[in-house]
Formats: structure tokens, sequence, C-alpha cells
């Protein structure tokens, strides 16, 4: 293998570490704190955390109807 | 000349130096922000209750194993490829096949829903991926009207379309990902940095931005700017191939399933792994991972036959599913979160709520 490829191809490698180096970042109890509270949020709205009835969920066998 | 050989060794020295203590920096930056563990934080969350899930559709009519599947935004239209080479849609309310096609090739790993529900994509073995109108006219055959958009030097693993009909982004066994204007067939982006097959794709939710992740055989998983084709963030902490990768719901984070039998979740903006959903009694790697709307939950294929349904929060596992005969291979949420459809190498797929 040539020696300029190996310098290109480490270059690159140099350019794409320094490019993730400067990123900005959070804390984690930051990032978690977020995730938990977009969870708690979308609940209500989460059919398969919740578990729809039947009557709303096309998947779930429906109900039979009897007249009384 | 011989001078030049020996300036090029120095460079060479000096960035490998260069990359050494910038991979040292960047460990030492991530380190810092771990004050916390996802799951400490989730402590006080109210634990879930006992789940019933159960197959509430089998649907039956492939000849082979089934290796991909999509559903349509209509939340009961899917598109599911096979390795005996069809790709059929089904009405998933009434098991009713719609439309199938037989592709050139065997062993068809990607296929993709348009976002009109008016077209499909689809590619595997044949390097390739086409795109096919859907029609409801019993004349036409929809072989006929198929457009080759996609061409890798290696097999399409995973294909998804973008906001619109008009692009399509495709991971391919060639090492690279890549953005591909439908109508041209032309290559818009090309995405390198993967060391080996790229096996999965997953675009951001449209209000985050512009920009997917990718899984591989290189064990990484790589966030892109789909604008630039540059790698913006980067992870490496699974320690065997990366089957699937799935965006949280509010883009902030993305989870993975590996062939060293875990699932894991990464912060974007902590800009690390925060939690590994795995037990000593899972050995075999999971094929396949999507959240539930609230993302609480990850539903996760295997490939021992079952889905393990895990608490994203407190990293807990909440459920197993049994009912496949063989591998799963491929599992999404419904668009509207009502259910889950699962395919596998038992030549079925199962739809579950």
């Amino acid at each position: 293998m040539s020696g300029s490829s190996s310098v290109a191809a480490m270059k690159k490698v140099v350019q794409q570490l320094r490019l993730e180096a400067g990123l900005n970042r959070v804390k984690v109890s930051q990032a978690a704190a977020d995730l938990k509270q977009f969870c708690l949020q979308n609940a209500q709205h989460d059919p398969l955390l919740t578990g729809v009835s039947s009557s709303t969920n096309p998947f779930r066998p429906q109900r039979v109807c009897s007249f009384l | 000349m011989a001078t030049d050989g020996l300036h090029e060794n120095e460079t060479l020295a000096s960035l490998k130096s260069e990359a050494e203590s910038l991979k040292g920096k960047l460990e030492e930056e991530r380190a810092k922000l771990h004050d916390v563990e996802l799951h400490q934080v989730a402590e006080r969350v109210e634990a879930l209750g006992q789940f019933v899930m159960k197959t509430r559709r089998t649907l039956k009519g492939h000849g082979n194993k089934v290796l991909c599947m999509d559903w349509c935004k209509d939340k009961r239209r899917i598109v599911s490829s096979s390795q005996d080479g069809k790709v059929i849609v089904w009405d998933s309310f009434t098991t009713n096949k719609e439309h199938a096609v037989t592709m050139p090739c065997t062993w068809v790993m990607a296929c993709a829903y348009a976002p009109s529900g008016c077209a499909i994509a689809c590619g595997g073995l044949d390097n390739k991926c086409s795109v096919y109108p859907l029609t409801f006219d019993k004349n036409e055959n929809m072989a006929a009207k198929k457009k080759s958009v996609a061409m890798h030097t290696n097999y399409l693993s995973a294909c998804s379309f973008t906001n619109s009909d008009m692009q399509i982004l495709t991971a391919s066994g060639d090492g690279t990902c890549a953005l591909w204007d439908v109508e041209s067939g032309q290559l818009l982006q090309s995405f390198h940095g993967h060391g080996a097959d790229v096996l999965c794709l997953d675009l951001a939710p449209s209000e985050t931005g512009n920009t997917f992740v990718s899984g591989g055989c290189d064990k990484k998983a790589m966030v892109w700017d789909m604008r630039s084709g540059q790698c913006v963030q980067a992870f490496e902490t699974h320690e065997s191939d990366i089957n699937s990768v799935r965006y949280y719901p509010s883009g902030d984070a993305f989870a993975s399933g590996s062939d060293d039998a875990t699932c894991r979740l990464y912060d974007l903006r902590a800009d690390r792994e925060v939690a590994i959903y795995s037990k000593e009694s899972i050995i075999f790697g999971a094929s396949s991972v999507d959240f539930s709307l609230s993302g609480r939950l990850l539903f996760a294929g295997y490939n021992d036959y079952t889905i393990n349904v895990w608490d994203v929060l407190k990293g807990s596992r909440v459920s197993i599913l049994f009912g496949h005969e063989n591998r799963v291979s491929t599992l999404r949420v419904s668009p509207d979160g009502t259910a889950f459809c699962s395919g596998s190498w038992d030549h079925t797929l199962r739809v579950w709520a």
C-alpha cells in the first residue's frame, strides 16, 4: 500500500475525530430527564402502552352487540 | 525521493498520535458528563403493569423467509419482502393480499412503503433499489412499471423514502449509504465512513431535521447530516454487528439491536450510550427494534424466535412474546401505534396488539 494513501486516510480519520471532539454535549442527568419527560407526557396517547380497548383498536376482536 | 518517504512516515506517525489523543479526549469528555444512569433517573417512575399482547392477525403467503416489512401511512397496509424474491402488499385488517410482484433476484432484504401510499421500494441481492407504483388496474402488470433507482456495488440491506415519494435513502453491503432522486435515478449524496457492510438505517423524525442513523457490521452506529454527507456522531459500544437502528420518537436518541444479544439506547445530546437492554438468558442476536409511540416500550425481535418488550426507562423486560416458529427478522410499530407487525423466517408475518 502506498504511503500517501495511508496519510490521506489518516487525515480523514483525524478530521472526523476533530469534528466529533468539538461537539456540545449535555449531561446524562439532563438528557435522561428529558427522555423520561417525553415518555410520561405522551404515555396517554400510546395505545400499546395503555392497552386500548377493543372498540377502538381495529386489530382487537370486536365485542358482540346484544339487544336487551 | 528517499527523503519524501521519511517525511511521509513522520506525517503518518504524527497523524496517528493525534488520532489517539483525540480519541482519548472524546472518551474523557463523554465520561465527564456521565453523572447518572437512565434507570436511576427513572426510579420513581411508576412500574408498568402486565401486558396482554397477542397475535391478532397472521399473514400467510410467502414461500420462504420474510426478510423485511414496512407499514403504509394509512395504518393498515403492509409491504413485505422475502427470500423467494416475492414482494407482497397486504391489507392487515382483512389479511388479503392486494398486490404481489416477483423480483428478478432472491433475498429481497429491504422494502419500504412510499409516504403517499402509491408506491413501494425494494431490493436485495440485485444490488439495486427499485420503485414500483401501486396500481389497482387488473390489466396492468406491476412489474412493467418498475423503476430502478439506486445502484450499489453490493447487496441492498435497507431502504427508506424520505418525507416524500421523491427521494430514497439506501444502505448497502458495499459499506455506504446513499440518497437518490427517484424520478431521475440520480445520486444526490453518498455517505462514507462505515468500515464494513451497512445493515440498517432510520430517518430522524421530521421535526428534528435532516439526519439519519445507520448501523453496520463494523459494530458502529453513525449519525449523518443528509445535506453535507458528513458523519456528525459515531457510537461504538456494541460487540457485534448492528442489525437494526430506530430513532426514539422525540428524535433525541436512538435504539439499536445487535448480534451481541443486546439492544442499546444512545442519547444524541449526551453523545453516549445511556442504557443496555440485556439478560443473561438472552444469548441470540436481536434482529430488529422499534419503539411504541411514547418511547416507553422497546419491542425487539430476536433470532431465538421471540419478541422481548423492554421498559426503555427502567431497563427491564416487561414481556416476552412467543408465536413465531423461526427467527424474527423484521419488526415495525404501526404509524398510529395501535399494533406492531413482525416478520419471520417461518414465512409469516404477525400483527400484535
